[in-house]
């Protein structure tokens, strides 16, 4: 017996270590940074974040956009639940509705979002298909759309579960007792649903308020938790005591609602057992319920069809024929491959090593006299409670100084913890209808307790390792929210990728990478599903015979191993790995041409790029000096001047060129960008409106909601427009005209340089305001777009290349990339930016812009965040 | 020889054996009969090694074995829900245990067990296929296999049909003659404990009310419990019996 007791000890904790590591430790630090300032510990964070009115109105924002999905979630469930077991709906139509009510979990919730926008935006799919303009989907209305789509799969599993217990011998009970309708509805369906409802409701209201991912994507400038969460930590200065305080903001009331949830299920109350007894018979409900399952179906299959669709056409909406070219772009890129490559190896290690840990936690609790038992299930109502940005935020927290920052295993980690409740509970309930002699007669047959788990428990545990492995694999794939904190330029996932490539609106490689991660998580389901229906059914004896049904597990398992397969050995990606990390805030043209100078100087699979915004690469350089993960960096000057001045951490470049203006020694220009409007003339004749030719004239109450321009928090084009205002109306007057131009662009305040384009060609926006340059390589493409140089004057920023100083081999190789990098693609560059900036440049004189003008300050760090107070004044401030 | 020596058992506080004694010899066949939490199940748990008494001593042979672990007690019990592993067919169930020991299988000797008791058809089919009284044989083999010093059994009967409950009695009985098999059994129904023991050790609220043959039993109660508990049962059943053959009483 002692033997039998040290092995269950040992393992007992080593689990114990292992959730202290990856929960206890992470959340503590998390509180502790909460009151940390810089002059001491305090609650000076939490009083300077209540005191934000941004702040506050986010959390209202997130609160009442969350009770409202989870109301209609609620209803919607509640509905499908019906019909599902109180309606003779035909069993074959039943099963679909089950099935593709489910469907959107093996999605990205990023991915809503933006096929909320291809589908109902101005000019998406289905505004078109149907005629007019389209709801208003930027802020609200898309964010309702998408968080009803996310909660109410697992609404609706809840739900449906409650059901089950439903005796419906009761309804006929009633029935003969004599109930009105009225009455009978409510004690034999209400009141034993009660719970389950009240679940559902808690249930979508914490998933709507913790996630990411669909704010991330469709949230427009409706402001809530999430995305204040992410500014403040990737926003322009990360500020650790204030993203700790809204990650705890963000805790609390998942946790309050986690306790909720517990305390509701107290309501639960069940029939002995669902009963064969079939529902009566009536056309009009089952009619009815059967239209509000086709609708919803509907509703769903509306919104993703453009995923499937567009990817597939050479420029929806304008272009629509066949084309595998994006496709076939997305495959010939090395970054987008290894951010899918990153995905699936996070995924399998995730779901063998959580299945593992989840299993052996079970077995401890389910089935041995262990007196600490119970701070297993402790531990997983925690994981169950905690968003998956407050954990990443608090692995941030605490890996940051150690090895593990920037590499896969710390994104393992975060979701093992993450999505541990789930796995667990399986294996707990499997474990609770084994019968509890097997361990007494394995022992009596003389084998050691470890003996008999593996030799007993685990072979008759096959359905739920399957099941405990898929549902692991499946969130591993799709969240975003845990990662987001934690991914770095060599272990982007595709999640996080397409937070990035939505900075330069490329929708159809985002569709591309979501169909990648959607197949390959329908593989593995309809696999797993098969692999576990076959071990149910040799456990229960209903095996139905070998050869056919063998096949259907073999078909999806072998697709589901092409893919996976496919995901290391495929494409490009299987060269050498790269060596040097450049990151940059340059736009598609730009890193499409150092990309291809680099290549041209022989440094093909050496390096990787990773493109940020502004801000956010600015934010990194100045927060984490040497230590950031880059070697190369491409930015404006004034953030590689002060990021030199605080932490002096750029090396000498050996002169490449001669620049026609002096610079320091550490960096060398690479191009500059001007700005200026553009328009779309199609929709200005569609809408009436004459062709701006100012920034003021943009100011104008009839273009509300017409025009898109940069935000300057997260974009230096947006300082070129605000350069532009304050150079020719200076700053008070300026910043009037300004606000009523913020109010005109509205949802469509971009954080990308190159996003009021991409709405400008997209047809939601008819002008904007963005990089001159971008608007003519459209326009020569044939693209519904024409350049405006505005009255006011076209300004230009310069970027700058530099080189992380680290004194050894890695910072050589960099140098001389940087100098390639000039020297190999400065040609293409200015045909994209025709700005000269080196000695013997010409640019042609359709490339010069109309207005050229300068804004006669030198542009530093500190102007900037001057124009940015100023910014946020015009925006916040009535 | 089994001997028990003021065995005492608490649980919270409250005392479910109160010294219990007795002696069981080699090949009979003794029940511990008695109502549920009578404490014939802790009793039953504290001779097989699966929990230890407060007090008291559980002798084999001479021998003291009350400190002796589970496994190197050499006793078995075949369980009321029998736990037959179901991802092993009947034969993988019952050498099950002969694999952990270092010698080679003795095939000769598996199959008179199997033969014995007359799984030969079902050797190859999984657990879901048996029927109860073939579940109930599969693990009686498995157990025996083992060549156990005492064989203990939970409510053998109670999962049974009826007509299989008469034959697994015969054979129960047979195999304590044939291998001269200690066999301990427990059970709450009197009729059983009756009809297939030796010896009927009485158990109420922690104590041995009376433990003697059958005959000792239905003739000498020694107490209101006995004849309350058990005589009356079983005349009822009589009465009803003899009432649908249309025997005058």
């Amino acid at each position: 017996m002692t033997g039998e007791r040290r092995g269950m000890r040992g393992l007992y904790i080593a689990l114990i270590v292992l959730l202290a590591v990856l929960l206890a430790a992470p959340l503590a630090v998390l509180a502790f940074r909460s009151f940390r300032t810089d002059a001491g510990t305090g609650l000076d964070n939490y009083q300077s974040v209540l005191t934000d009115s941004g702040l506050v109105g986010a959390f209202w924002n997130s609160v009442k956009i969350s009770g409202l999905t989870a109301a209609v979630t609620t209803i919607l469930a509640f509905l499908l639940g019906y019909a599902l077991h109180c309606t003779r709906l035909p069993g074959r139509f039943k099963s679909v509705v089950k099935t593709g009510i489910l469907v959107p979990m093996l999605l990205p919730t990023i991915t809503y979002g933006f096929a909320i926008i291809y589908s109902y935006g101005n000019q998406g799919l289905m505004t078109r298909l149907f005629g007019g303009n389209g709801p208003d989907i930027y802020g609200f209305g898309g964010l309702l759309i998408g968080y009803v789509i996310y909660t109410l799969p697992p609404a609706f599993l809840l739900i449906q579960d409650a059901f089950k217990y439903v005796d419906r011998k009761f309804i006929l009970v009633s029935k003969l007792m004599g109930d009105s309708p009225l009455r009978s509805f409510g004690n034999t369906i209400v009141r034993p649903m009660a719970g389950a409802a009240g679940g559902a409701f808690v249930l979508s209201f914490v998933l709507s308020f913790t996630d990411f991912g669909i704010p991330a994507s469709i949230g427009g400038n409706y402001e809530v938790v999430a995305t204040m969460l992410y500014q403040a930590m990737l926003g322009s200065i990360p500020d650790f005591g204030r993203g700790a305080v809204i990650a705890i903001a963000m805790l609390l009331p998942a946790l309050f609602c986690m306790f909720l949830l517990g305390w509701l299920e107290r309501f639960n109350f069940r029939h002995e057992a669902g009963s064969e007894t079939g529902p009566p018979q009536n056309r009009l409900r089952d009619a009815g319920f059967g239209l509000v399952c086709l609708l919803t179906l509907a509703g769903m299959a509306s919104v993703f069809a453009v995923m499937f669709i567009s990817p597939f056409m050479g420029g929806f909406p304008y272009d629509l024929n066949f084309t595998f070219k994006h496709v076939k772009k997305v495959f010939a890129s090395r970054d987008l491959l290894h951010s899918f490559r990153n995905s699936v190896a996070v995924a399998i290690l995730t779901a063998v090593i959580g299945t593992v840990i989840a299993y052996a936690a079970a077995l401890l609790s389910a089935r041995t006299p262990l007196r600490g038992r119970r701070v297993l299930d402790g531990a997983s109502m925690v994981t169950n409670a905690v968003p998956g940005m407050v954990l990443g935020l608090a692995y941030l927290m605490l890996f940051s100084g150690s090895p593990l920052k920037g590499t896969l295993i710390i994104l393992v980690l975060c979701n093992l913890a993450h999505f541990f409740t789930t796995p667990y509970l399986m294996a707990k309930n499997a474990f609770s209808k084994m019968p509890p002699s097997y361990e007494k007669t394995g022992e009596l047959l003389g084998d050691s307790w470890t003996r008999t788990v593996f030799r007993v428990l685990v072979p008759n545990s096959g359905a739920t390792l399957t099941a405990m492995f898929g549902y692991y694999f499946i969130n591993s794939m799709v969240t975003i929210s845990g990662v987001i904190f934690l991914v770095s330029a060599d272990t982007s996932l595709v999640a996080s990728k397409i937070k990035e490539l939505q900075h330069f609106g490329q929708f159809n490689e985002i569709f591309v990478l979501s169909l990648l991660i959607f197949f390959t998580n329908l593989a593995v389901k309809r696999a797993g599903d098969r692999i576990e229906a076959q071990f149910l059914a040799s456990a229960a004896g209903t095996a139905s015979g070998g050869g056919k049904s063998r096949f259907r597990v073999a078909l999806p398992a072998a697709i589901a191993i092409v893919f996976l397969s496919f995901a290391f050995l495929g494409g490009p990606g299987n060269a050498a790995r790269a060596t040097i990390t450049i990151q940059t805030n340059g736009d598609e043209e730009a890193v499409s041409a150092m990309k291809t100078a680099l290549d041209e100087a022989g440094y093909e699979g050496r390096y990787q790029v990773q493109s940020l915004g502004t801000s956010e690469l600015g934010g990194k350089l100045l927060a984490e000096g040497k230590r950031i993960d880059a070697d190369i960096v491409t930015m404006s000057s004034y953030f590689l001047e002060t990021a030199q001045q605080e932490h002096g951490m750029f090396a000498e470049l050996a002169g490449t060129g001669s620049p026609l203006e002096k610079q320091p020694a550490y960096y060398r220009p690479i191009l500059a960008l001007t700005g200026s409007i553009f328009i779309n003339p199609a929709v200005l004749e569609e809408r009436g409106l004459p062709v701006p030719e100012s920034v003021l004239e943009l100011a104008d109450p009839a273009y509300q909601g017409l025009i898109s321009i940069p935000n300057l928090l997260d974009s230096s084009t947006g300082w070129l427009l605000v350069q532009a205002v304050i150079h020719e109306y200076g700053e008070k007057e300026g910043q009037k005209m300004f606000r009523q131009l913020l109010e005109n662009a509205g949802p469509h305040l971009e954080s990308s340089g190159s996003g009021p384009l991409k709405k400008v060609l997209a047809g939601e926006t008819a002008a904007g305001f963005g990089l001159r340059n971008q608007a003519i390589a459209a326009n020569k493409q044939g693209m519904p777009v024409e350049t405006v140089d505005p009255a006011e004057g076209n300004f230009s920023i310069t970027e700058f290349v530099a080189v992380i100083d680290r004194e050894d081999e890695q910072t050589d190789l960099a140098k001389e990339m940087a100098a390639a990098l000039i020297e190999y693609g400065r040609e293409e560059l200015l045909r994209h930016y025709p700005v000269p900036l080196y000695e013997g440049e010409k640019v042609a004189p359709e490339n010069r812009p109309g207005h050229p003008k300068a804004f006669g300050q030198p542009l530093t760090v500190e102007l900037l965040e001057s124009h940015q107070q100023w910014f946020i004044d015009a925006k916040d401030r009535p | 020889m089994l001997q028990l020596e003021r065995i005492s058992k608490q649980f919270n506080g409250k005392t479910v054996l109160h010294g219990i004694d007795a002696e069981i010899g080699t090949g009979e066949i003794v029940s511990l009969l008695g109502k549920s939490g009578s404490g014939k199940t802790t009793l039953l748990n504290i001779i097989l090694g699966m929990e230890s008494p407060d007090s008291g001593r559980v002798l084999f042979n001479g021998a003291d074995m009350t400190r002796v672990p589970v496994k190197d007690r050499g006793f078995n019990i075949v369980f009321q829900d029998y736990a037959l592993f179901p991802h092993l067919n009947a034969y993988e169930n019952i050498i099950y245990g002969l694999k952990n020991r270092k010698v080679p299988l003795n095939k000769r000797e598996i199959q008179d067990y199997i033969d014995f008791l007359e799984l030969g058809p079902h050797l190859l089919k999984k657990v879901y296929q048996l029927s109860g009284g073939q579940k109930q044989r599969v693990a009686l083999a498995r157990t025996l296999v083992m060549k156990p010093q005492i064989l203990l059994m939970d409510e053998p009967l109670s999962a049974l049909d009826g007509v299989i409950k008469e034959s697994i009695k015969a054979r129960i009985r047979s195999i304590a003659k044939e291998f001269n098999l200690t066999t301990i059994i427990v059970t709450h129904d009197p009729e059983e404990a009756l009809t297939m023991s030796d010896q009927i050790m009485i158990i109420d609220e922690g104590r041995v009310v009376q433990f003697g043959t059958p005959d000792n039993i239905i003739h000498s109660p020694v107490c209101p419990f006995v004849e309350s508990f058990i005589l009356r049962q079983l005349h009822i059943k009589r009465e009803n019996i003899y009432a649908l053959f249309g025997v005058a009483k």
